[in-house]
């Protein structure tokens, strides 16, 4: 376990480590993933700038969390308006994710998750994409585009998560085995 | 509700996720998440998978093209083991920093400044045979390491060193950092986010999600904080880094060694360093220096007349705000835009056959979802106050060509299209409107081209010959360009 002042190329370290928490948290919160990358980079900015704070590696996630859990309370503040965030749900998802984090780190289940998504069938996995590439693709516009109804592709895209999430649990149980 | 088969707790928070919600359920739902521990944990199952499968699509996308190109040569094959070489990079994404001393690869670096660029550095076979970028363009020149020529497509070893004698050459780490070197230039890929420059010069776009992306030089260490940068390395081993977008932390280093504290550099600002002297502002112009690799990164092939590109937009374009009397300027808007609306502007007429005097565009629309490059052009000549204005000369002529990577889908050339364009098609920190044009919606703005706009038969490009006078009115002359992004 590291311990003492860290540089900022471990702290990038960390950051990778804890990305799909740390992102996660901010995109429950922020429920888009433009504005969630850019409080996400804001995150990571501001972490890489105080990293020499932090004291031990295994605080990490909590410390970085708990900047960005300062970074969107200041987001609430200054686009109320814009895009209304409920501050209490931001707490409450703080606590949340420290709670998942302490009991069973994201970490093997994200390489998990990462295999099974190249397992995908080809279909699925350009489904995926459109979804999730760059431009996050709503419903009804993949639906147009791949000439299907909105309940089509919602229907796919959760059978396509079904799939992946039970493909995590097999693999899990394998390696607790 | 507006989305269909919501019966389970998950469901329901997918549709919260997807903002599908009405704004009672939204409260209702919310209420509970704060109230229900196992409801909030579920949510954060279900971001966490939406985080991963948002960086596995990111992944995929910044080398999609590579992987669609399937030709039956020695690249092909190659790339075939791209998916697999990903995968391990997606994995080994976190070993970056540390694989590095893992192998004592900065221990080299000192020997290294005085040896020739050919000089093959020895290390672990283990790391050596794994790929960890792509090239994905060269021109003009060719890329060798140890005598055996890369092709587009071929991937690239950790730790093996290159060397670019002339020409451009375009890689794509498998982090996703984009980086353009221009030749001559020596460098080693050093790990899955990090490059050594031995000499030469080289610019580096740095997605979020490869952040801490490292260049090591003879003299300087830089690195990103989420950035566009550049990074030049003399034959003396003179390095310097500007930086363009965002931040770089550079350091003067010595082999692996930082030898000084960070020097926090922001957009417009620049370091420089010889061997054993200090870190100080390089007085280089960033636009000089750099000029042909972030064309490069701009998407633009050539440009030749009277017209300079800029990589950074001024604060201001409003009439009189930003003048020369002898160039137009060409200033990239946006990259890699999905259009978040349709576009009405004019777009070229198909199938032309190249007449003298053909129609060269009609009014089209650029469908919404279209994924653009943006870029404008602006001549305004000095203004009266200006210390170069003159009663005098009161008529400037321009010409100029550019050359575009991919077509042009279109173009806006009045002043409403500019108008109606600049909130979403524009450059946010840039003013395009002063109290000189008028306020936005007011007509006579005056800032549209009404001059020669001319296309070359394949759109890749547009030739102008653009004409301003001084007379007894104040306008410019100023375009938005859509260019298409991929082939």
């Amino acid at each position: 376990m590291t311990t003492g002042s860290f540089t900022q190329a471990q702290g990038a370290r960390l950051i990778l480590q804890h990305r799909a928490p740390l992102y996660g948290y901010i995109y429950a919160c922020m429920r888009n993933h433009a504005d969630a990358e850019d409080v996400f980079q804001d995150v990571t900015v501001a972490v890489l700038e105080s990293i020499k704070q932090l004291r031990k590696e295994s605080e990490f996630f909590v410390w970085a969390r708990e900047i960005a859990f300062r970074r969107l309370m200041s987001h609430v503040r200054k686009n109320q308006k814009e895009t209304p965030l409920n501050p209490h749900v931001i707490a409450a998802m703080a606590e949340a994710t420290d709670r998942a984090e302490q009991s069973s780190p994201f970490s093997q289940e994200r390489e998990i998750l990462l295999e099974c998504l190249e397992k995908l069938p080809q279909q699925s996995r350009d489904l995926v994409l459109l979804r999730y590439e760059n431009s996050n693709q709503r419903l009804k516009e993949i639906a147009r585009k791949e000439g299907l109804t909105t309940q089509a592709v919602y229907s796919k895209l959760k059978r396509i998560k079904e799939i992946l999430r039970n493909c995590v649990s097999r693999n899990l149980l394998k390696e607790t085995l | 509700m507006s989305l269909p088969e919501i019966s389970t707790d998950r469901d329901w928070l997918e549709a919260y996720l997807d903002n599908g919600l009405l704004p009672a359920e939204r409260e209702k739902l919310e209420k509970r998440l704060c109230l229900e521990d196992d409801l909030a944990d579920l949510l954060v199952s279900i971001v966490n998978y939406e985080a991963v499968i948002q960086e596995w699509a990111a992944l995929q996308a910044t080398s999609s093209w590579s992987w669609s190109f399937q030709m039956p040569s020695r690249s092909s094959i190659r790339s075939l083991l791209l998916p697999a070489a990903k995968f391990i990079a997606a994995g080994l994404l976190l070993l970056t920093v540390t694989a590095a001393s893992w192998v004592g690869i900065y221990y080299l670096a000192a020997p290294l400044f005085n040896k020739a660029p050919s000089t093959p550095i020895v290390t672990p076979t283990t790391l050596t045979t794994k790929s960890i970028a792509v090239v994905k363009m060269i021109f003009e020149g060719e890329l060798r390491s140890q005598e055996i020529l890369f092709v587009v497509n071929d991937p690239l070893k950790m730790n093996q060193q290159y060397h670019l004698e002339k020409g451009l050459l375009e890689l794509e780490m498998n982090s996703g950092v984009k980086v353009v070197i221009e030749g001559p230039s020596t460098f080693q890929l050093l790990g899955l986010n990090n490059l050594r420059l031995l000499q030469g010069t080289i610019t580096a776009n740095v997605p979020h999600n490869a952040i801490g992306f490292t260049v090591n030089t003879p003299t300087i260490k830089v690195i990103d904080l989420g950035t566009q940068f550049g990074v030049h390395v003399n034959k003396e081993g003179t390095s310097e880094a500007h930086v363009f977008k965002g931040i770089v932390d550079c350091f003067a280093a010595e082999g692996e060694k930082t030898i000084s504290s960070a020097k926090r550099l922001v957009k417009g600002e620049s370091s420089k360093r010889q061997v054993g002297g200090e870190l100080v502002q390089s007085d280089t112009k960033s636009e000089e220096l750099f000029a042909t690799c972030l064309r490069q990164q701009a998407g633009i092939k050539s440009l030749s007349g009277d017209i300079k590109f800029l990589p950074q937009m001024p604060a201001s374009l409003g009439l009189c705000d930003f003048t020369d009397n002898n160039f137009m300027h060409l200033f990239v808007e946006q990259q890699e835009l999905v259009l978040p609306k349709d576009v009405t502007c004019s777009v070229p007429v198909q199938n032309r056959p190249g007449r003298a005097n053909e129609k060269q565009f009609k009014s089209g629309i650029i469908k919404k979802g279209t994924k653009v490059n943006v870029y404008f052009i602006h001549f305004d000549a000095h203004c009266f106050g200006h210390p170069n204005f003159s009663t005098e000369k009161t008529f400037f002529a321009a010409e100029c060509s550019m050359v575009f990577k991919n077509k042009v889908l279109g173009i806006l050339q009045t002043d409403g299209q500019l108008l109606r364009t600049d909130p979403f098609l524009g450059n946010p920190g840039t003013r395009y409107i002063n109290d000189k044009t008028g306020q936005p919606g007011q007509p006579n703005v005056n800032r549209g081209a009404d001059d020669t706009i001319r296309l070359p038969l394949d759109d890749r490009g547009i030739n102008l010959n653009w004409n301003l006078s001084r007379k007894r009115i104040i306008g410019a002359d100023s375009m938005r360009v859509i260019v298409a992004t991929q082939k």
